[in-house]
């Protein structure tokens, strides 16, 4: 009975999911700093602070108030993290030069395990498993 | 013909001149990893005003660094402070930071409400050696400490103490325990420079040896009169 609720809470989490993560910096030489969107797993060496940014799935936009806790800050912390907007030239038809917002948080690796992060924007949820790994 | 090609000469020399100046102001700093910051610190090695982090720290040396943010040319940037992500291989306070524990610990840059807006990853090692470079005090190069360094009475030179990891370079200035065996020659340590003053007080000769970061070197001095 527990198995199937924490999997309907599970599928749940999954099935809300409006959103795609990716990488937003590259780790230190012989560290690890890797993103597995099909796993749904972050992995960084502890020490490493790893920036990811947060698009919407649909329509390549920022995540609209994006939200992240580790629940384990002891083993991988997050931070919101800030992108500044670039400006993207547009044709006539667009109405000009926009502004693209870019949604990221940090994930800094303190201690040797696994955790979950939960991810809420305003169009979603996920779950993804953050590994710390030494090195 | 010749004018020509002269003053085509005199442009090619231009341009490689002022191509070499943008590149040594670009290797005075070193960007974060989301490129919207850079990080430099004093010279610890002279001959330049400033540096970037383009070396491991030493175990137990300090730096003292300078973050300026760039985010965007719409405002001044928001007000930041430093935070290592590993207290145990860099501590942190104010603007300098310390090397703590052999490792890596990236550095954060964080805003009064904890968004970070860069990060700049760093090594610490212990040393291995130091490396003495003595000049005259306006400069000028003296002969290596392999040999017998060579004063007049009265005279003054400055050794610089370089902290390396076998062949790598490392950064930070450290305190240094300096004695010489002989009233030949008076030394003081100045840790804010990574130096060693030296003054010829008296015909003879002295051993200075000089101890930091858990290294232990010395050399020969001669005085004459």
């Amino acid at each position: 009975m527990k198995n199937t609720i924490a999997g309907l809470v599970v599928t749940s989490w999954m099935e809300t999911c409006a959103f795609s993560l990716h990488p937003a910096s590259t780790p230190p030489p012989t560290k690890t700093a890797d993103l597995d969107a099909t796993q749904r797993t972050i992995t960084v060496s502890s020490g490493v602070a790893f920036a990811v940014q947060c698009v919407e799935s649909n329509g390549a936009a920022e995540c609209r108030g994006l939200h992240v806790e580790s629940d384990d800050p002891g083993i991988a912390e997050v931070r919101p993290g800030y992108l500044a907007p670039v400006v993207q030239a547009g044709g006539v038809e667009t109405g000009g030069a926009t502004v693209a917002r870019r949604s990221v948080f940090v994930v800094i690796g303190h201690a040797s395990g696994e955790t979950a992060l939960r991810i809420v924007t305003e169009d979603g949820h996920d779950r993804y498993l953050a590994r710390v790994v030494s090195p | 013909m010749a004018v020509a090609s002269g003053r085509g000469d005199m442009k090619r020399h231009l341009l490689t001149a002022s191509l070499f100046l943008v590149l040594l102001c670009l290797s005075c700093v070193s960007q974060g990893a989301l490129q919207q910051t850079d990080f430099e610190t004093d010279c610890s090695t002279g001959g330049c005003t400033s540096r970037p982090l383009d070396a491991p720290l030493a175990l137990g040396a300090w730096l003292d660094i300078a973050v300026t943010v760039e985010l965007d040319n719409t405002s001044t940037p928001p007000p930041t402070s430093l935070r290592a992500a590993d207290s145990a291989v860099l501590g942190v306070s104010g603007a300098r930071i310390t090397g703590a524990g052999g490792g890596l610990s990236a550095l954060l840059v964080e805003t009064p409400d904890g968004v970070v807006v860069d990060f700049f990853h760093i090594w610490v090692g212990p040393a291995t050696r130091l490396k003495l470079v003595p000049t005259r005090p306006d400069g000028t190069a003296l002969p290596s400490l392999e040999q017998v360094l060579v004063l007049a009475a009265g005279e003054q030179a400055v050794v610089e103490r370089i902290p390396y990891a076998n062949s790598q370079l490392l950064l930070g200035r450290s305190d240094a325990v300096v004695t010489v065996d002989s009233p030949a020659v008076d030394a003081v340590n100045d840790p804010n420079a990574n130096r060693v003053l030296l003054t010829a007080a008296a015909p003879g000769d002295a051993t200075v040896t000089v101890e930091a970061l858990g290294v232990t070197t010395s050399f020969q001095v001669r005085v004459t009169p």
